[in-house]
């Protein structure tokens, strides 16, 4: 028992690192949301403003409609993807996984130019479309890699027992495969959904700054109006726990651990 | 229309990579017939009821099913069902919605072929249609719901309709997993080694439940196992196998009284198995010793397998003149119902005795065994047989490796048989060393030696060697070039 | 007439022959299309590699010139210097912060797998707060915290910040390991008196090696792919190569001059990388298949 008690010990420098730098600092953030800008006083004008002010009503609503539709454009092209990988028949599937995630070993920023430049090169102006186009780019691999996991682990015999029960292979991908790989599914749309509504590198570089998102708003108030920006941060929060929330709803809390990716 | 359900046409399955798993087999499987696939691990068993199930497809061959070819069929279509060895339930799903996964996906696939029958009739037909499909519906559902619980209650799990399938125990997994499969009414049921995961007592409970199921419901049950004692207990028919090759088909009984050869032998029940000459009909030389035997039809010193089982081994008084062979005891066991005991011969060669009357070790016995008790089989093999090519002077390449030969009299290039004597070929116990190498897979104790397989890529050498190995050892071949011998006249 | 009986029967028939052929190529058509969404994933990484070996910015009108290259390994111009500075930068501070996030990281999951399971629980929610945080937040947070307590911001600020952050996923990569491994082992080591820092140290260090590894390479990859942290942490005059490339964003076309060939140089580091560890991973396994 002594040496037990010894050993968690060795936690506490782990413990204190991250309440000093990751938790005493988003205190602070909630400082700065109810702290008047120009008084130095006790607001609530920032939260009011970050709930009610048709500018972030209207952010909102984009960050979760463009958040969404990436997600589920992720979704639609990485099933796929991941379920042939997932295969065994697919011989050099372990190969093209990896090919899948050395991308990410790239500078995401060095990424979004390249497009940025090709976009230039034919012609395309920059705008919404560029700009999901390039979160749809950038995300892609977040998809794939959860569900491709989730898919390997699914017992081939299941499959087998659903066709062997006369599923057509409709049958078997709606009624079997799918509902199977529901957590990796979920972790992977949280992988996609969350940085896409944080981000305003991609945004501002690739939409020409015809539009913004959350991560946009919060990044170009902080400038001028560091309340309002807390506030904001604080309404993203906010979204997030409740993503999270829903996610854990429908998962395993192991799966979630460690993102699942890696 | 013939009683035969399932017909297999010498279908054979190569994996890729060359690995030859079923090779050329036919079985013809009755209505209604309990049939058991049994052989070791690798033996092509559960690939065989892969093909029939339809999750595999034969390299060549046909099945039929009612005499009608099925090879073409997708399983999703077939009328079998399949228990799975792990079970393979539906995590996803509570034990209701398991049981009723193939009845609901047959509902639908019927309401959508009436509902495309609405769109093709009209007028007046169409409302009688349309009311047909409503009845139908109502139906189906509460028709399901019936056949579920009469399902369940089969397997004795009424009131787990509810119940989440990760909550239920193995033993009760399983049952769900045969009601799963059985609720469909299948023409035949499937079961991959379905008792492999449970414990001994609830294997037993389990197997005569299955029996009792089988009885009651008529169907064909076509059962795997590598588990002797279940196949015996259990099946109207054994089907054994070996290195994807059936061995022998037969009833329990004939299976285990009428062994074809001495791996069946071997492998159903406990058996001796000694090298013997047969020196004329009805006598036979082992253990240098005649024995009166009542086996006729072989050739004048032919060389045979001599099978004999424990319990028909009598011990007597070693001063018995009635004793064929004299022996010391140098193991006794007691095993419940009688004393498993080990002689040792005058001339070395060791039995295996079952007996009811104990004898202690040490003490002199003299042995016995009647004539219709010793059961001669023909040898598969009596040497190694394989085609080779002549490397170069001296060296000639067969069975997986380039080995050192007299080749005197061959030209390099030239294709010849090569023959090695069984007991010409030397085991070593490092894989890399040897000229070739590969996997101990059947192991068989001639009383004096050890018989063994070794499987060396596509290759199989049989080996007599003193030393005992092991199942799956990796091993290595070496064989002296004085040995091999080569005979012109190998074609291609 | 057709009875409905009829019409299942010639369906299964039918549909039933070309089952496997239709398998086939569905097969066919799934492989084709993992390849063709490969391609458009590695198209700008491509024409990176192809228009390094192009004058001027973007991706358009190739003309062959070396001056990108040459620009890159002389760094003539202030801006190419402010680069290679900035790619400077970020070596430092990968490596420095995920080497720290290693040790805290594998201490702490040593510490936490010690644990009761409710503290043990409690710290492992905590760990996932940074790890599912958007950036964003973490960097405002980080920024507001320095500021407060008149940190100087610099690369010290931003190591602090990347630390922080990757060192959950180092002790999640390290935490596994423990759980597999036997801690009998370890238990054996203090009962033949080794004092629980000697145990750790020759017991479960050695172990948990692996997950270490691994753990330092993510911590590593997330440092320099950062952009947002580094930003809202650094101060001005300190860039890292993701700060450095946004201000080039603003450009219309995109990646300029010597960034490109500097951009297909870290890919092919990464290709190169990953190419020979997978080689020695496959010498390995064949080595131990060989051995066995």
């Amino acid at each position: 028992m002594k040496f037990k008690m010894k050993r968690s010990y060795l936690a506490m420098p782990y413990a204190v690192y991250l309440t000093l730098l990751v938790f005493v600092p988003m205190l602070f953030i909630v400082y700065y949301a109810f702290i008047s800008d120009k008084t130095g006083g006790f607001t609530f004008s920032n939260i009011i403003r970050a709930l009610s002010s048709s500018e972030s009503i209207g952010t909102f609503f984009y960050s979760i409609l463009y958040g969404a539709l990436t997600t589920v454009i992720c979704f639609v092209i990485g099933y796929p993807v991941a379920y042939i990988l997932s295969q065994k028949k697919f011989k050099m599937n372990k190969i093209i996984v990896v090919l899948f995630i050395i991308p990410m070993w790239v500078n995401f920023l060095i990424r979004t130019l390249a497009l940025k430049s090709i976009f230039y090169s034919m012609g395309i102006t920059l705008g919404k479309g560029t700009a999901l186009f390039g979160m749809v780019y950038d995300f892609l691999p977040f998809m794939i890699l959860p569900i491709y996991t989730t898919l390997l682990k699914v017992d081939k015999n299941l499959i087998e027992a659903s066709e062997d029960l006369g599923a057509d292979p409709r049958t078997v991908l709606f009624k079997t495969i799918l509902p199977l790989s529901v957590p990796g599914i979920i972790s992977g749309a949280l992988m996609v959904f969350m940085p896409s509504i944080s981000t305003y590198a991609i945004t501002d570089t690739l939409s020409g700054g015809k539009f913004q998102l959350l991560g946009s708003l919060i990044n170009r108030s902080y400038f001028n109006n560091m309340g309002f920006s807390s506030a904001l941060a604080i309404v993203m929060l906010l979204l997030i726990f409740l993503s999270m929330l829903i996610s854990y709803r429908f998962t395993d809390k192991e799966e979630l651990k460690g993102g699942g990716l890696w | 229309m013939s009683n035969i359900i399932i017909e297999l046409k010498n279908v054979s399955k190569t994996f890729t990579g060359g690995n030859n798993v079923v090779d050329n087999i036919s079985l013809k499987i009755k209505k209604g017939e309990f049939v058991t696939l049994l052989g070791p691990s690798g033996c092509g068993k559960t690939t065989t009821l892969r093909m029939i199930a339809g999750f595999e497809l034969p390299t060549s061959g046909d099945i039929f099913l009612n005499g009608k070819s099925i090879i073409n069929t997708p399983p999703h279509l077939r009328p079998v069902n399949t228990v799975f060895q792990k079970y393979a339930l539906f995590p996803n799903y509570n034990v209701f919605d398991n049981i009723a996964f193939g009845l609901k996906i047959k509902s639908k696939r019927t309401l959508t072929e009436k509902k495309a029958e609405l769109k093709k009739t009209s007028g007046e037909l169409r409302e009688s249609v349309k009311s047909q499909i409503a009845e139908f519906k109502t139906g189906s559902k509460q028709e399901i719901i019936k056949k579920v619980k009469l399902a369940l209650k089969m397997v004795g799990l009424s009131d787990y309709e509810k119940r989440d399938v990760n909550s239920l125990s193995g033993g009760q997994q399983q049952r769900v997993a045969i009601a799963r499969a059985l609720v469909n009414e299948p023409e035949v049921l499937l079961l991959d080694e379905p008792l492999g995961a449970l414990d001994l007592k609830l294997r037993k409970e389990m197997q005569l439940e299955l029996k009792e199921m089988h009885k009651k419901l008529g169907i064909t049950f076509i059962y795997v196992t590598h588990d002797q004692e279940e196949a015996l207990t259990m099946s109207d028919t054994i089907v054994v196998m070996k290195d994807g090759v059936i061995q022998q088909v037969g009833t329990p009984t004939d299976t285990y009284n009428e062994p074809i050869n001495a791996f069946v032998a071997n492998f159903i029940g406990e058996s001796n198995i000694f090298d013997g000459v047969m020196l004329e009909d009805k006598s036979v030389r082992f253990d240098n010793t005649v024995f009166e035997c009542t086996d006729i039809g072989f050739k004048k010193n032919e060389k045979v397998d001599v099978v004999i089982r424990p319990e028909d081994i009598y011990l007597m008084d070693v001063a018995n003149s009635n004793a064929h062979v004299r022996g010391k005891i140098i193991s006794s066991i007691f095993k419940g119902v009688h004393y498993e005991m080990s002689v040792l011969s005058e001339n070395k060669c060791e039995y295996l005795v079952q007996d009811t009357t104990r004898w202690d070790v040490g003490e002199e016995v003299g042995i016995f065994v009647k004539p219709f008790d010793i059961h001669i089989m023909k040898k598969p093999y009596t040497s190694n047989i394989f085609e080779g090519v002549i490397e170069e002077d001296g060296k000639v390449n067969f069975g997986g490796g380039i080995f050192d030969a007299d080749t005197s009299g061959f030209a390099a290039g030239e294709n010849v048989w090569v023959k090695v004597s069984l007991n010409a070929v030397d085991v070593i116990d490092d894989k890399d060393r040897g000229t070739t190498g590969g996997e101990v897979t059947t192991i068989l104790f001639k009383g004096t030696h050890y018989h063994i397989d070794i499987k060396c890529g596509n290759f199989i050498y049989h080996v007599n060697t003193d030393v005992q190995w092991d199942d799956y050892d990796q091993v290595g071949i070496v064989i002296k070039p004085e040995s091999i011998k080569l005979f012109k006249g190998a074609e291609k | 007439m057709v009875t409905p009986n009829d019409i299942v029967v010639k369906k299964k028939t039918s549909s039933g022959l070309d089952f496997y052929k239709k398998r086939k190529l569905a097969r066919y058509i799934g492989n084709s299309y993992v390849y063709i969404i490969l391609g458009i994933i590695y198209l700008p990484i491509i024409l990176i590699i192809i228009y390094s070996f192009s004058s001027g910015p973007g991706f358009s009108n190739f003309s062959f010139s070396m001056s990108n290259i040459t620009e890159l390994f002389t760094a003539s111009t202030s801006d190419s210097r402010r680069m290679i500075t900035a790619l400077e930068h970020t070596l430092f501070v990968g490596i420095i912060s995920s080497l720290l996030a290693t040790l805290l990281g594998t201490v702490g999951a040593i510490g936490i797998f010690g644990m009761r399971k409710k503290s043990r629980n409690i710290l492992l929610n905590a760990s996932n707060v940074p790890i599912f945080n958007a950036d964003i937040i973490i960097a405002l947070s980080l920024m507001l915290f320095f500021t407060a307590l008149s940190i100087p911001k610099n690369a010290q600020t931003v190591i602090l910040a990347h630390t922080a952050v990757t060192m959950p996923y180092v002790m999640l990569s390290v935490l596994p390991r423990l759980k597999q491994m036997n801690m009998s082992v370890y238990e054996a080591a203090l009962d033949l008196g080794a004092t629980p820092l000697f145990a750790i140290a020759k017991i479960i260090v050695p172990e948990v090696l692996p997950g270490m590894i691994s753990g330092f390479v993510l911590a590593f990859t997330l440092s320099i792919d950062d952009f947002v942290i580094a930003e809202y942490t650094r101060s001005n005059s300190y860039e890292t190569l993701s700060t450095y490339i946004y201000t080039q964003a603003a450009g219309k076309e995109g990646l300029s001059g010597a960034l490109k060939p500097l951009s297909a140089l870290i890919f092919l580091t990464v290709l190169a990388i990953l190419i020979a560890y997978n080689i020695r991973k496959n010498l390995k396994t064949k080595n131990l298949q060989l051995k066995k």
